[in-house]
């Protein structure tokens, strides 16, 4: 006698439905609770710890690596170091004099540099851990950082602007970042144009051929105070053409960045 | 069995969140298509595609104005999984 057998598969597949649905109604209810301000200003909250444990730990591998590097290399290193000291020493001193030279002059036209307060602040995340050409910065509101302030590294080099702000975090999009567009002065005239980020510190420009630019040029951008925006790496032109293409990088090392600083609005 | 295989969804779950901190975003990525290919309807992948954007988006991509790249790439991860999960059986 042949007794027909519950389908237990139907039951299944109804089941499974139902869970495709919670499923995707869940992702879409996280996904729209993350997009609140006060959940992202909690999710970099929490990640500033994590980002900082991280450093701290990279750090400790980086200095304590050369206890691995044999004596010879270790002391070719040594030799080559301390040349480079004495000749970066020389040059220190005769900077400090133009730099008080340049800050004295400016005194006597009554402008001084920046003419805003910098704040120093650590790098928590780079562009080697995010894919995009982004900083996170471990300063935000409470510091006084407002969307639109610039970011300087090295004292002197503007590297780019604050696109979010959190409570203790900020963002910082770099003008190399691909697509970004920044008014740069190229040049022994300082013409102005627009250059064009291409990702990884490096940037393009396109100037009129007649533009007298060579390779090793500094590329400026347009500020009251001294800085050195980029350095021209390569001129690219055709014989047919009445533009060339200037491409330079920028003379920070991104991805070795530990500190900038935040150029902060003044208040009025 | 099904208590087990929660567990690792859960253990997976939780790695993956540390490693969109503390891993470059390329490996974290990787990753979430790894734990779509062995978990079944592994649909947390599209949340942790628009954690990595929500964290590191500059909201341009290879110089393109987009945001969502990374949620972009986990929903095309969802989809596709489906595909080589049957292509995988029926070989």
């Amino acid at each position: 006698m042949n007794f027909h057998q519950r389908n237990n598969n139907f039951l299944i597949r109804e089941n499974g439905k139902k869970n495709h649905i919670f499923y995707i109604v869940a992702v879409i209810f996280f996904i729209l609770i993350f997009s609140l301000p006060w959940t992202r200003n909690l999710l970099f909250s929490a990640g500033s710890p994590l980002w900082s444990l991280k450093n701290s730990i990279v750090t400790f591998f980086s200095n304590n690596i050369s206890v691995l590097d044999s004596k010879v290399n270790l002391l070719k290193e040594n030799s080559i170091l301390k040349q480079q000291t004495l000749t970066d020493n020389r040059e220190q001193a005769l900077l400090g004099l133009l730099k008080k030279e340049n800050e004295d002059l400016k005194n006597i036209v009554n402008r001084s540099n920046y003419g805003q307060k910098l704040l120093l602040s650590t790098v928590l995340v780079k562009p080697f851990l995010s894919a995009y050409d982004t900083l996170i910065l471990d300063v935000g509101s409470v510091n006084g950082v407002v969307v639109g302030n610039k970011v300087i590294a090295d004292g002197n080099t503007f590297i780019g602007y604050i696109s979010e702000v959190y409570d203790d975090t900020s963002k910082v999009i770099l003008y190399s970042s691909p697509g970004e567009q920044v008014k740069v002065l190229i040049g022994n005239n300082n013409v102005e144009k627009n250059a064009t980020g291409l990702g990884g510190g490096n940037f393009s420009a396109q100037v009129p051929k007649e533009i007298d630019v060579k390779e090793g040029d500094n590329i400026v951008i347009p500020s009251i105070s001294a800085n050195v925006f980029g350095i021209v790496e390569k001129i690219e032109y055709k014989e047919t053409d009445s533009y060339q293409n200037v491409l330079f990088k920028s003379p920070v090392n991104i991805s070795e960045l530990k500190w900038v600083e935040v150029l902060l609005s003044n208040k009025k | 069995m099904f208590r087990k295989n929660n567990l690792y969804r859960i253990i997976a779950d939780i790695f993956l969140i540390l490693s969109i901190f503390l891993l470059p975003s390329y490996i974290s990525i990787t990753l979430i298509f790894v734990s779509v290919l062995i978990f079944n309807n592994f649909i947390e992948s599209i949340f942790f595609g628009f954690m990595l954007d929500m964290l590191y988006s500059s909201g341009r991509i290879f110089g393109y104005h987009f945001a969502y790249f990374f949620t972009f790439i986990s929903v095309i991860f969802y989809i596709i999984s489906f595909k080589i999960k049957e292509m995988v059986r029926v070989s």
